[in-house]
């Protein structure tokens, strides 16, 4: 039951790549000290030779505009979202 | 042009900012290279953040502790950040004043070149209490790299460099704050506030305070488990990047430290007072003020657009006393330092870049004519040139040959060679080796200020500064590969270093006396260690990251033979209280988005050969306390979780959890009541091997303001 449970709750997870202008292993814990702690997000990556943060997230609870602006209050562009 | 361009800005980088090429993972870009086209980015690479790693693209065998390892326990100071690394070990120098020592391959920091982003520092009287005195919330990385390093750093540093990284001015922080407290009453206090004033000036303001307030006396041996301090320290860096590509980096620090152990009082408050002279019933202790300050300047060039070519100038003046009153001894010196490097780089092509430079330290010793302490002022100083090519071939070859010529005041000419290799023959095996030549000026007094807290005759056999002169050899061997779909890595390292020239410390020599003298190895006799080390690490579950490490030393050295006085006569003996073997188990685990982290480290310290005259010492039931000459094998654990919120973290840690502690460690005749006499000869507090302090609890938090639109 349980397991069904978290397979339900994993299904109704979204996720976004946002390519973004960061540049160094500082841009990156920046945006996981900040954005990991944005409303609905469960899993973040960053990827700093490729540029990317990946979210996954809760879809009832926030959306891929809110983590942009969550970005870019940061001080970082995103330059395209996948 | 892009790549030689972003090359040049690394040389710079590196003498600029941090040792060679460890610091590349940590160069503060932030701010400065944003939106310009001359980005470090490709040069970056995304280190390891669980705590301590083996720098992959150092040319040196150099552990990184990063600032996630510098969070991974209370970390209150410089010192208290090695104890999760089996590379250095960290100890006291005695039992009373709270000094911290550490050894690095074997040997004593005073062998180790402390960096603080390549400007030397800890030098003369700051040695002693140096490493107390750099907050750990302060760094932003230690780096920690074995043997003979590069000959632009100088040539102190005999069994390797640490260097440290502060947090820097292009911080994106303008404000964090740290407190703790721990459950002896030592409590923390750090601030840090980076701002960037504009594209071109960024600062950063660094404040610390600390104390422990309250002494207990777990032990019953009479004396203080840890002395009373207070330390204020403050610091204000600068860095001005012109659009041309110069960069200017400056900066101010000060501090004033008082500590006072020994002899207990009423509600754990100092029983000693400050006399040169001792009446019938007086108690021991000690009472010590540094006052502390440096200013440095750093410039770096460009000479022409591509930046293959530059200059760059490090200047730093230190002016350091010390007030320092052991029993009726009293020990005042004051230092004043100034150290100069001028470089001209030029990365000629691709595989082929050359460093040419001019160098020179001074260091003037006085001491206040109140002093007790047979001290005599002295001026040391030393000037030299030195140069370094570096071959490259693609990412696979780098050789790196140097040579310092230095004038050393009083000792003449000396020349010191250094080679650093470094291989890949396929990816993920690097084979690394380097050697070469270390020679440090010796501060008898203070490269031992143990000596102090003993009432044992202090007797040597020279004057002034000897020079320590020795060579160091060593290689590494790392192998990177996939486990359980993450990268993991085994590592092995061997270095020795021999001495050809040592002031060796004896405590064995004769009864109640240390005796300092010079051992010479073409005439004397020995000096040298062997270390090997075998790390591992890996992340067997995505957040779970172990590191688990092994190290032997065999450290030996000629040692007069006991009684003997006048003609050299010396046996070769394992060097004592040195252990020789030590493991370190580092396992941490963090949940999803790192909200919580548990990290957990655990050491077993092994054994070292304790003083002769310490075989004979028993405890109350007249039992032999080392029968085997030994100190036993023992423990050490470590615990902390960690919560994270945004801007905010909270730890709760414990120390020491086995609650183990070295057993009289206050050594003398004792009186009917079991306190030593402190009056008597063979008193000595200076014979520590192990952990002074039980089981210690702390708390904290860690507070950080981001910059934001």
């Amino acid at each position: 039951m349980k397991l069904l449970i978290t397979l339900a709750l994993l299904a109704a997870f979204s996720h976004v790549t946002f390519v973004t202008d960061i540049h160094c292993q500082k841009c990156a814990q920046k945006i996981e000290e900040n954005v990991a702690f944005e409303k609905g997000v469960k899993d973040l990556k960053v990827n700093v030779p490729e540029k990317t943060v990946y979210i996954q997230y809760d879809s009832t609870k926030t959306n891929v505009s809110t983590l942009t602006k969550a970005i870019e209050k940061l001080g970082y562009k995103v330059i395209e979202t996948k | 042009m892009l790549k030689v361009r972003s090359y040049g800005l690394l040389l710079m980088l590196t003498v600029l900012s941090a040792l060679p090429l460890a610091a590349v993972e940590q160069s503060d870009t932030i701010g400065l290279y944003r939106d310009r086209t001359d980005s470090l980015s490709e040069a970056l690479t995304v280190s390891a953040t669980g705590g301590n790693f083996l720098s992959k693209r150092s040319d040196l065998r150099t552990e990184v502790i990063s600032a996630s390892g510098l969070c991974k326990m209370a970390c209150c100071n410089l010192a208290e950040s090695f104890e999760n690394s089996a590379s250095v070990t960290v100890g006291y120098s005695d039992a009373v004043t709270g000094a911290r020592q550490i050894r690095l391959l074997g040997l004593s920091g005073i062998y180790t070149q402390m960096l603080d982003e390549n400007r030397p520092i800890m030098r003369g009287i700051g040695a002693p209490f140096g490493l107390s005195y750099i907050p750990g919330q302060w760094l932003e990385s230690i780096q920690i790299a074995k043997g003979a390093s590069s000959v632009i750093n100088g040539l102190e540093g005999i069994t390797g460099l640490i260097n440290m990284e502060h947090r820097k001015p292009t911080d994106e922080k303008p404000l964090f704050v740290n407190a703790s407290v721990m459950s002896d009453t030592k409590a923390d206090l750090n601030v840090a506030s980076s701002l960037q004033l504009n594209d071109y000036w960024s600062t950063v303001i660094l404040g610390h305070a600390s104390g422990n307030f309250y002494s207990m006396d777990h032990n019953k041996d009479f004396f203080m488990d840890d002395p009373l301090q207070s330390m204020f320290s403050l610091s204000n860096r600068w860095l001005y990047y012109a659009p041309d590509g110069m960069q200017v980096r400056f900066g101010v620090k000060a501090l004033h430290h008082r500590s006072r152990g020994g002899e207990i009082g009423a509600n754990g408050q100092p029983a000693y007072q400050k006399s040169a002279e001792r009446l019938p019933g007086d108690k021991w202790g000690t009472d010590i003020t540094n006052t502390y300050i440096n200013g440095y300047l750093k410039v770096g060039i460009p000479l022409n657009e591509d930046n293959s070519q530059n200059i760059a100038v490090v200047a730093d003046g230190t002016w350091q006393r010390m007030d320092a009153w052991f029993g009726t001894n009293f020990f005042a010196p004051m230092q004043s330092s100034a150290f100069v490097n001028l470089l001209y780089q030029n990365q000629m092509a691709e595989m082929h870049h050359f460093t040419l430079g001019l160098t020179g330290f001074y260091d003037g010793f006085s001491q206040l004519r109140s002093a007790t302490v047979p001290f005599g002022n002295s001026r040391l100083g030393t000037a030299g040139a030195f140069g370094e090519y570096t071959f490259h071939f693609e990412e696979k070859f780098t050789a790196i040959a140097g040579l310092h010529a230095d004038w050393y005041a009083g000792k003449g000419f000396k020349l010191s060679p250094r080679v650093t290799l470094k291989y890949e023959p396929v990816e993920g095996l690097v084979l690394r080796a380097n050697g070469g030549r270390g020679l440090r000026y010796s501060h008898p007094l203070t490269d031992h200020i143990g000596v102090f807290s003993t009432a044992k005759t202090l007797q040597w056999n020279f004057s002034g500064h000897p020079l320590e002169d020795a060579w160091t050899f060593g290689g590494n061997a790392t192998v990177h590969f996939p486990l359980a779909g993450r990268e993991a890595s085994v590592s092995f390292d061997y270095f020795r270093t021999q001495f050809t020239q040592q002031v060796v410390v004896d405590y064995e020599r004769f009864a109640n006396t240390i005796s300092l003298y010079q051992l010479r190895s073409l005439t004397d006799g020995r000096s040298f260690t062997d270390n090997y080390q075998l790390d591992f690490s890996c992340e067997p579950v995505e957040r779970f990251t172990v590191s688990l490490t092994a190290r032997y030393t065999n450290a030996r050295c000629t040692y007069a033979l006991p009684g003997l006085s006048g003609v050299w006569r010396g046996q070769l003996r394992e060097q004592p209280m040195v252990s020789r073997t030590k493991a370190v188990l580092n396992l941490q685990y963090a949940t999803q988005l790192r909200k919580w982290i548990f990290d957990f480290t655990a050491s077993l310290n092994g054994s070292a050969r304790v003083y002769d005259f310490m075989t004979k010492l028993t405890d109350a039931d007249g039992r032999l306390l080392y029968p085997s000459g030994r100190t036993p094998v023992y423990p050490m654990l470590y615990l902390q979780v960690t919560r994270r919120f945004k801007g905010c973290d909270v730890y709760l840690g414990g120390e020491n959890l086995t609650n183990f502690t070295q057993k009289h460690v206050i050594l003398g005749t004792r009186r009917a009541d079991g306190s030593v006499d402190t009056s008597l000869p063979d008193f000595d507090a200076s014979c520590v091997w192990g952990p002074l302090m039980g089981i210690k609890v702390y708390a904290g938090v860690r507070i950080t303001l981001w910059k934001t639109n």
